[in-house]
């Protein structure tokens, strides 16, 4: 008999929550690749508040912020090679931010406008998926495709713990097994689907192990700690790549903030928790490591934090000064050529606005 | 010349309508920059801290603390050309985000009474987080900068000293704790909405028969938790006299000393030193009920809520550990925490927390009354007037002073016989009270 209970859990970890952990392994990782890490967790820390506020003041839509889990985000992603694609769900911002996304291209999306979710031809990213778990299927799909043609990228799926209780995340794990596929799910399992705790969503004392039953490799890695969640991704990629098939990576982790700008955490979550993974903050242990090692000060964090500043700002007034577009705009990107209803309704639009002006 | 603009609320949830003041961050006259927190509001759905999208001086603000304000209307009307530093003629929009890292100088210039404190933002953010008024901390970074570690150390220091306990539930009146929110909340919740709802009938015309109020904010708090009190614990309620004549005099004597200290001591620090000496020999009445897996849940520490009425409607400050503190310093604490919560200034945590409350309804408060349990607790006690009556002793009629007390306790968890020996023993405590000096380290 299978007995989960006679399953070990372990949890791949480098780097702990003070900035010590396993000499060997963190003495690979060269100052410059620590410094970089820690710039775009740092660069994705300062967009992530600057965003919160600029809910508050009217500027962008809803938000749903990503503090606490960019170790997560940005530890995979610099794992992966330029074209390699990636399949978001709305919180991978830092995800798409390091794989090349324009921030002009995110403020378009948060403010929305059309051209939102139309990413620049060259990066290999999904437009935001909303729907839960919808985009494993997605990144299935597109993986098999790469498989038929010959083609070396891997395909990433990110999303949460709360996806995997969607029908759609099994559909994508069996068939991804089954076709033998390279793609990675990435589930940071952030421990809260909205209000609803792990405990509610799945009896499994791990995601990993879920992998098992579709007869893939699971693994579970501290998602705060960036050199892990780089190890364990780079390993995953790695190996689809060679054709060895996908693999499922849960990164545990903990979302700081409000599940969105509508959210109000403090009425499900006790302050003391909150605490505690305070304290496991992943840009904490990195800039411990750096200091360590002589690389960052305080001058230099607040140099740098007024540059991204900087940088959000421009983005900002970018994307405000080149938003254009009519209600008509709306008929145009699903289908390369409209069908015949919409081009009509497309042209009856036109029409009524065009008397309503004349009026 | 002035460049007036105006910040008008925005829907920050989705399909926002309005939003109370909790707390203004800034006052009228001070000049703030652009990201600077100004107020925390509350909305439907979250408490939310607003930022300025542009700096300048306050020229006004929407409304007092616990004003309404709607989406659209001005929440703060600023005169951007006194701000820090001069700016030419930028739109609205960009003026506000050229200013980016400027929370640095937050505070400065603005209160020159105020000491100027060397932060990170998010220091400084972190400091208002947890409560931390920044002023106080002590910096240990580089020329005095107060980090992290140093809001750690204080929030360490201040909990040692005063050795606050975990909170494991919450006030009357503030957020609600999830652990208890499940289903006997959701009955409760159906409960208030039939009971506070509007008739269905949709808004009637004003009358001169009658005016509508609506239930809102501390008020509609109050009325949730009171019907899930009532509706949860089957309340009974017992009554006596106790005769305080000794603590009468003592407690003159001893207000005259403390008056001298500016320190007001009333009978209250008194009644709670006998209440938790009697919840000492009877931990059921330190307890709570937990519904789901049928056990009843004794407290080891005994944090005391005390039921203080203020304008705006009833608040149940907690003094943490009540039983370690004397009765210099339990007078202390509740003039601090009666003093914010008429102020509106209690932080979450003060609200959270008691294992026990006492309702001290005082001289014009009738002699007895049915207090309501706080729930989840198990029981209140209410100690009500004290008057000049005559009683008899040694079968003689003789003059004394006599308080009302009140003890309602769930009849779930308790019943009458131990009650009523509760009840005695908190009533030996108070007419002997030198039986305190006994206990005295």
């Amino acid at each position: 008999m299978f007995d989960p209970k006679e399953l070990p859990v372990e949890m791949v970890q480098i780097l702990d929550e003070n900035g010590n952990g396993d000499e060997a392994k963190i003495a690979a990782f060269s100052d410059e690749w620590l410094l970089d890490a820690y710039r775009a967790m740092r660069r994705a820390r300062v967009v992530d508040e600057r965003l919160l506020r600029m809910q508050r003041q009217g500027r962008i839509g809803t938000y749903a912020p990503f503090s606490g889990q960019e170790a997560a985000q940005i530890g995979s992603v610099l794992a992966l090679q330029k074209d390699d694609w990636i399949f978001p769900s709305y919180r991978e911002v830092a995800v798409c931010l390091t794989h090349g996304m324009p921030l002009e291209q995110f403020f378009h999306y948060v403010r929305g406008r059309l051209s939102g979710k139309r990413m620049p031809e060259e990066l290999n990213i999904f437009p935001t998926q909303i729907i839960i778990a919808a985009q494993t299927l997605h990144a299935v799909g597109c993986a098999w495709a790469t498989k038929l043609k010959g083609e070396s990228h891997v395909s990433v799926a990110y999303f949460g713990d709360g996806a995997t209780s969607e029908g759609d995340f099994h559909e994508a794990m069996n068939f991804a097994a089954v076709y033998n596929v390279p793609v990675i799910f990435f589930c940071q399992n952030n421990q809260y689907a909205i209000s609803v705790p792990y405990a509610k969503q799945t009896a499994s004392r791990t995601i990993a192990q879920k992998a098992l039953a579709y007869g893939m490799k699971g693994v579970l890695v501290d998602g705060n700690d960036v050199l892990a969640v780089y190890e364990t991704m780079k390993q995953a990629v790695e190996a689809a790549r060679r054709g060895e098939g996908p693999m499922l990576i849960e990164a545990l982790t903990y979302r700081l903030g409000p599940h969105t700008t509508a959210d109000d955490p403090t009425k499900y979550r006790h302050p003391e928790e909150v605490e505690t993974w305070r304290r496991k903050d992943p840009l904490h242990r990195l800039r411990v490591l750096l200091e360590r090692r002589g690389l960052w000060t305080d001058a230099k964090e607040e140099e740098f934090v007024a540059k991204v500043n900087e940088e959000v700002t421009a983005a900002y007034e970018a994307a405000v000064a080149s938003e254009s577009g009519s209600i008509a705009d709306v008929f145009d990107y699903v289908y390369s050529e409209a069908p015949k209803l919409l081009a009509e309704q497309k042209e009856e639009v036109i029409r009524r606005k065009q008397a309503k002006e004349v009026k | 010349m002035a460049v007036i603009y105006e910040f008008k609320l925005p829907d920050i949830g989705e399909g926002l309508h309005e939003a109370e003041i909790i707390r203004w961050l800034v006052r009228e006259g001070d000049v703030v920059n652009a990201d600077q927190p100004i107020a925390e509001i509350q909305t439907d759905k979250a408490m939310v801290e607003m930022t300025t999208p542009v700096a300048g001086k306050v020229m006004s603000l929407a409304g007092p603390e616990g004003a309404t304000v709607n989406v659209g209307e001005p929440l703060i009307v600023l005169d951007t050309e006194a701000a820090g530093e001069p700016r030419g003629n930028q739109s609205e929009q960009s003026t506000g985000l050229k200013e980016t890292s400027a929370t640095v100088q937050a505070d400065q210039g603005t209160r020159p009474a105020r000491k100027r404190v060397i932060a990170a933002p998010s220091v400084r953010k972190r400091a208002r987080e947890m409560g931390v008024p920044i002023e106080e901390v002590e910096g240990t970074g580089e020329g005095g900068r107060v980090t992290l570690a140093d809001l750690e150390r204080y929030v360490r220091e201040r909990e040692a000293a005063v050795t606050v306990a975990e909170t494991v539930q919450s006030g009357i009146g503030k957020v609600e704790e999830a652990s208890f929110a499940r289903s006997s909340h959701a009955v409760s919740d159906r409960i208030s909405k039939a009971l506070f709802a509007p008739p269905s009938t949709g808004p009637s015309p004003l009358t001169e028969e009658e005016e509508r109020i609506p239930l809102r904010g501390l008020r509609k708090k109050i009325a949730e938790k009171m019907v899930k009190s009532v509706y949860t614990a089957p309340h009974v309620t017992g009554m006596d006299e106790i005769d305080v004549t000794k603590l009468v005099e003592i407690r003159k004597s001893l207000a005259a000393q403390l008056a001298e200290e500016r320190i007001k001591l009333t009978y209250l620090p008194f009644v709670i030193k006998a209440v938790t000496r009697a919840l000492k020999q009877y931990p059921m009445f330190n307890a709570t009920l937990d519904e789901e897996t049928n056990e009843i849940v004794l407290k080891k520490r005994y944090h005391i809520g005390i039921a203080t009425a203020t304008k705006a409607g009833l608040l149940v400050p907690v003094i943490r550990d009540a039983d370690q503190k004397s009765i210099r310093e339990l007078a202390i604490e509740i003039a601090e925490l009666s003093e914010k919560a008429h102020r509106q200034a209690l932080r979450l945590e003060e609200l959270q927390g008691s294992t026990f409350t006492i309702t001290s309804t005082g001289a014009g408060g009738g002699w007895f009354a049915t207090p309501v349990i706080n729930y989840p607790e198990v029981a209140i006690f209410g100690a009500h007037a004290i008057k000049r009556r005559p009683v008899v002793i040694d079968d003689e009629i003789v003059i004394r002073d006599i308080m009302g007390m009140s003890l309602t306790f769930d009849h779930r968890v308790i019943d009458g016989e131990p009650a009523g020996r509760f009840m005695r023993t908190v009533a030996h405590y108070l007419e002997n009270p030198e039986l305190l000096l006994l206990d005295v380290r």
